[in-house]
């Protein structure tokens, strides 16, 4: 990668209004570093509520069958079943909380995930969740790329970013999928926004773009947000223009697909991306469940495992999350309906494998309405991730989670 | 979560006719909280920016700089206010002294100098009168075209010029207006009354700039803004009370301290200069200048074009006639049999562009936008979703965005399109499976009483159930030909018992059939909690992310002493101080700055609703109209919108716009100031869009870029020279603000 000489006016930016303007003209020369030493992180979020039981199913429950006759996924050794997320050999680095081990399998379909959970990388938190969120498809994924179930600004992964600051001053620290996932990172002045436009990167709308872009350049030497992502765009945008925006080779064809891939593009490139947060659409199964989940599941699965196999998340913390969870039992239309505790996922070379959730087992027949109770806030997970992997230290996690105690810590990071 | 407070904030019974709504009650606080939050953070951010902005000013104060001396009028008053808003210069008329803001506002997004081209039109010459006599008309978006209105523009330049020369701050001419921005010049504030270091509350005179502008068209206007106004029960404090005949221009306000924190998350950067009121009511107000459009407002008075917008309360016929004489357009067919997806699907946005970019009823326009955004449906599930919408926008928002809110809650509630969308048509209460709530709930969250920012509301579960259940039955069918989309009420899916909300505020008792539904609405809509959560949204559209609370307070009352009008309320925001204060606080959304950018070129889009490079455009930057997932709508709220990407495509953009590479083809000659210079080419093309005077560096990197085909001075311009300059200041950090 060629060198890019960055200059900026903002020497940082911090929470919200935090941000420190160091005046017009006190231009700071930033020395090049490589974000290479600095960790990622990558959020997923199923949006529509995803089904933590089918995706990673507690194969040896009886009551899971009991309530899902029509829809449960086959245990391990059956026709279609579930791979089996046991601590057997080849696995030996994975953690159960006493009494989880040997319960759950993970859905066929997410098969190219599983090496990572033979390496001990794969972490899953079962009945995860924001407790109190609401059923609502609408408030409860506000809350949940929000953080937080009051009213807070922005979301969960600016606020990280924030609190770490962007010494690169890239002007890319941050990107988003679509128009959801935008709160994710909403609150940060520095960040690329949608990503699947790599294609479009380039100032090409003029007769001479060159002796456009040094205009622009004049334009945006102000202080406001408009004119910051300007210029710190203007520095960049050669180097993303350079970028073969094609699909990589092993990503599918599909939305999330294209989207890891750009994503891989981006982070190989060592343009200053340190945070990903995509949504992907369409979990709210209500009815004909086990065939959407075949081709949902699928589409995930190979999309992620297209990501890992190309980048072996080096550096990188993978998580994959949801609004809530879905009821326990299945409804009339071979399906399941909202519900509250879903199953998250965190992978990477940084995360202690395993399955966290203490007390499924006794939660699971017990469920109120039908369903699994929130058992770990997700605010946990995060904060370890944060605090383990992102380099954050403990008053960084008031900033991120306002009001949010943390303590007892799964011991999610290595 | 269930908030114990259902107090409502005002007092309704305050609130009877002629009474102007004075009282605002002591409130929950809970209620209240959401914007005391954001007040401390604006208080932050101001302490922030003040801190930073004082090193950086040389930009500012060039800027002002070119503030034209000869300004009769504009004034800037520097708010000395605690408020975040304050911050933004305020333009005030007829004092001779600008007291310049402390220098400090809070938002993030840029703010124009008001250059020497706002004033323009005080000095206006007769002879552009003459061109925009008929300033009622209607801003000129039709008659773009005439060149000779071009004049009119080219005397802003002219004025800027004369400014723009003397731009170099020292000037000791410039002080009296200039020389408040940067604190050092002791010289200049005895003049200016030393804006930055006292906070005296400016006693302004915010209002609407009659006097300023040569009041060329006649007693026509004066007429209509006052009466009206005052009658509205517009709470005493901020409205001006229009108290004279003729001008009902002065209305002397006390610039009560805007107390809420018009603070948006993000960055934070004092104003280079003050803003010109008629560029921010126009910016705000509409999609942004024609090319002729400037003039003619600036004679018409800004009051007056204010007063004309609200009057203008339906859609502008000549730009429905010219919709309906598109292909395809015309005779509306929502049965879908005979519909083809992708056509069907891509009239639903150029009819919503084609309006922006030409219809003369520009308020209607931005009103009828925000309500769709307010009551918003996602068409993209199918082409029967598309219909539904087309049909929704039609027949359901459109008739009903400036009359009384309840009718359009009313209309809403009853729509196809919605009973769809949130799946009240099949909500049977007598089913094993019970209604289903999606409409019962979001009715409450987001249509009437609404969450606040803090995430209190004044409805629980059961509420949303006991809602529900009140709306069972309605629904809707599908018929042929003509009549599309009905309401149907299926009285065998009502509820059959007592319903009630609020513990009791209302109930169902006595009431049977539709009865039961219609009474709820009315009686959400007449909530002061919706006055309050409406209110909040105009603010936040027409003012700032984060309004002010002491405005939506005071709106809210408007707003229900006037039995949920519309215009009224508007009138009410756009007649305050704080609205008058908050140049710089709203970011242009990828639709409004694709129109304006069409309007600034004096695009006829009727010629190019096929063009695609637009539609494109707002599909990649997800602000395709109908094309929301949720039902809130799209974010109002610069801080979504703001990216990397999204300011790289506008540039692009831009430069194909221009260079007539986007699909439109552009005519210059209904944009191109007819000026000599290449500073005349410059400023007048800016004080035409509404920017403002350029700083001098700006300028230069302009000129330079079109340098290699343009010839300066010499008045010879080629296409492509100007091209890139026009493609350059759509470009510019300014034009991207409201």
């Amino acid at each position: 990668m060629t060198t890019i000489s960055r200059r900026s006016f903002l020497a940082a930016s911090g929470v919200g209004v935090a941000t420190v303007v160091t005046g017009l003209g006190t231009q700071l020369a930033v020395a090049q570093s490589p974000t290479g030493s600095r960790e990622k992180l990558v959020v997923l979020m199923l949006d529509g509520g995803a089904d933590g039981m089918t995706l990673v199913p507690p194969v040896s429950m009886p009551s899971y069958y009991d309530n899902r006759p029509d829809i449960a996924v086959p245990q391990p050794n059956q026709n279609g079943g579930a791979l089996p997320l046991t601590n057997g050999s080849g696995n030996g680095n994975v953690r159960f909380p006493s009494g989880l081990n040997g319960i759950f399998g993970l859905h066929p379909t997410l098969e190219p995930i599983f090496g990572q959970w033979q390496s001990g990388n794969l972490a899953f938190v079962v009945g995860s969740g924001l407790p109190g969120n609401s059923r609502s498809h609408f408030r409860s994924q506000v809350k949940i790329r929000a953080g937080s179930l009051d009213a807070v600004e922005g979301g969960w992964v600016a606020r990280i970013m924030n609190a770490r600051g962007n010494p690169q001053d890239s002007p890319l620290q941050a990107v988003n999928s679509s128009g959801n996932a935008t709160q994710f990172v909403a609150g940060m002045v520095p960040r690329m926004g949608l990503i699947g436009n790599l294609n479009n990167a380039g100032i090409k709308g003029f007769q001479n773009n060159s002796l456009a872009t040094t205009a622009l350049r004049v334009l945006h030497a102000r202080n406001d947000s408009v004119s910051v992502q300007g210029t710190r765009l203007i520095n960049v945008i050669d180097s993303i223009q350079q970028l073969d925006s094609d699909r990589r080779p092993g990503y599918p064809n599909t939305t999330t697909g294209r989207r890891f891939s750009e994503l891989a593009t981006l982070l190989e490139a060592d343009l200053g991306v340190e945070a990903a947060a995509f949504a992907s659409g369409g979990w709210d199964h209500h009815g004909r469940l086990t065939a959407r989940m075949n081709n949902d599941g699928a589409e995930l699965g190979n999309a992620l495992g297209a990501f890992i196999n190309d980048t072996k998340l080096e550096g990188i913390n993978l998580m994959v999350i949801t609004e809530f969870g879905r009821t326990i039992n299945q409804n009339g239309n071979a399906g399941t309906d909202h519900g509250k505790g879903f199953t998250a996922m965190v992978m990477g070379p940084g995360i202690q494998g395993g399955v966290y959730g203490e007390d499924y087992p006794s939660a699971f027949p017990n469920a109120r309405r039908h369903d699994l109770a929130v058992l770990t806030d997700y605010r946990k997970m995060i904060t370890e991730v944060a605090t383990g992997r992102l380099g954050l230290d403990g008053d960084d996690v008031g900033s991120i989670f306002p009001g949010y105690n943390f303590n007892a810590p799964l011991g999610l990071t290595r | 979560m269930t908030m114990t407070e259902s107090e409502p904030c005002v007092d309704q019974a305050e609130t009877a006719e002629g009474t102007p709504p004075v009282k605002v009650v002591e409130k929950g606080e809970k209620v209240g909280s959401p914007w005391a939050r954001r007040t401390v953070l604006g208080a932050l951010a101001a302490g922030v920016v003040t801190a930073c902005s004082s090193p950086g000013n040389s930009e500012v104060e060039s800027s002002q700089a070119a503030l034209p001396d000869t300004s009769t009028t504009s004034t800037t008053a520097g708010a000395g206010s605690p408020s975040t808003l304050g911050s933004a210069p305020l333009q005030v008329e007829v004092q001779p002294v600008q007291t310049a803001a402390g220098g400090t506002p809070d938002v993030a997004l840029p703010v124009p100098s008001s250059g020497g081209t706002a004033t323009p039109a005080p000095s206006a010459p007769s002879d552009d009168s003459s061109g925009s006599g008929t300033p009622s008309a209607g801003s000129g978006s039709t008659d773009s075209d005439s060149t000779g209105s071009t004049d009119s523009t080219s005397t802003d330049s002219g004025s800027t010029d004369s400014t723009t020369g003397s731009t170099s701050t020292d000037s000791g001419s410039t002080d009296s207006t200039t020389g408040s921005t940067s604190t050092d010049s002791g010289s200049t504030d005895s003049t200016t009354g030393s804006t930055s270091t006292d906070s005296k509350p400016p006693t302004l005179t915010v209002e609407m700039p009659e006097e300023t502008t040569p009041t060329t068209t006649g007693d026509t206007t004066p007429a209509d803004t006052t009466p009206t106004t005052t009658g509205q029960g517009t709470p005493t404090e901020t409205t001006p009370t229009t108290t004279g005949e003729g001008a009902p221009a002065e209305a002397t306000t006390t610039t009560q301290p805007a107390t809420g924190g018009g603070t948006p998350i993000e960055n934070i950067v004092p104003p280079d200069a003050d803003v010109d009121t008629m560029d921010l009511v126009v910016r705000r107000l509409t999609y942004g200048y024609r090319p002729n459009m400037r003039t003619q407002v600036a004679n018409m008075g800004t009051a007056a074009f204010i007063e004309d917008q609200l009057s203008k309360a339906a859609p502008h016929p000549q730009t429905e006639q010219a919709l309906g004489n598109l292909a395809g357009f015309g005779n509306e067919n929502f049965s879908y049999q005979n519909q083809n997806n992708q056509p069907y699907d891509e009239r639903l946005t150029q009819s919503s562009v084609f309006r922006a970019v030409n219809s003369d009823h520009q308020l209607f326009e931005v009103i009828a936008s925000f309500w769709s955004d307010h009551f918003s449906i996602d068409s993209r599930e199918s082409v029967q979703h598309r219909n539904l919408a087309r049909h929704y926008q039609e027949f359901v928002i459109r008739p009903n965005a400036m009359g009384k809110f309840r009718d359009l809650l009313q209309a809403v509630i009853h729509s196809p399109g919605m009973l769809n969308y949130l799946d009240n048509a099949d909500s049977n209460a007598n089913s094993a499976d019970g209604v289903n709530e999606n409409l019962g709930r979001e009715i409450l969250e987001l249509h009437s009483v609404g969450i606040d920012e803090n995430d209190q509301q004044i409805y629980d579960l059961e509420d949303v159930q006991q809602a529900s259940l009140a709306l069972a039955g309605m629904s809707y069918v599908q018929n042929r030909d003509p009549d599309y989309y009905q309401f149907q009420y299926r009285p065998n899916y009502a509820y059959d018992g007592v319903v009630s909300l609020f513990d009791g505020e209302w109930t169902s008792a006595g009431l049977s059939g539709q009865e039961v539904a219609n009474s709820m609405i009315d009686f959400l809509a007449n909530h002061a909690q919706t006055a309050r959560y409406i209110s909040y949204k105009l603010c936040q559209r027409f003012v700032a992310d984060a309004p002010p609370i002491s405005l939506v307070e005071s709106t809210a009352a408007v707003f229900q002493a006037n039995d949920t009008d519309v215009v009224p309320t508007l009138r009410h925001i756009f007649s305050s101080s704080e609205f008058l204060q908050s140049a710089g606080l709203k970011y242009r959304r990828p639709f409004e700055f694709v129109t304006a950018a069409m309007r600034a070129l004096g695009v006829n889009a009727a010629a190019n609703v096929q063009a695609d490079e637009h539609i494109t455009l707002l599909e990649t930057l997800e602000h395709r109209p109908w094309r929301w997932e949720t039902p809130d709508g799209f974010p109002d709220e610069a801080r979504h919108w703001l990216s990397a990407v999204s300011t790289q495509l506008r540039w692009n953009y831009a430069g194909d716009l221009a260079r007539g590479q986007a699909g439109i083809s552009v005519n210059q000659s209904n944009f191109r100031p007819s000026a000599t210079t290449v500073d005349d080419l410059i400023n007048g093309f800016a004080g035409q869009i509404g920017i403002g005077a350029l700083p001098e560096a700006d300028r230069e990197a302009i000129a330079a870029a079109a340098r290699a085909s343009l010839t300066a001075n010499s008045g010879s311009v080629n296409n492509a020279g100007f091209a890139t300059m026009a493609g350059l200041m759509l470009s510019h950090p300014l034009f991207q603000v409201r």
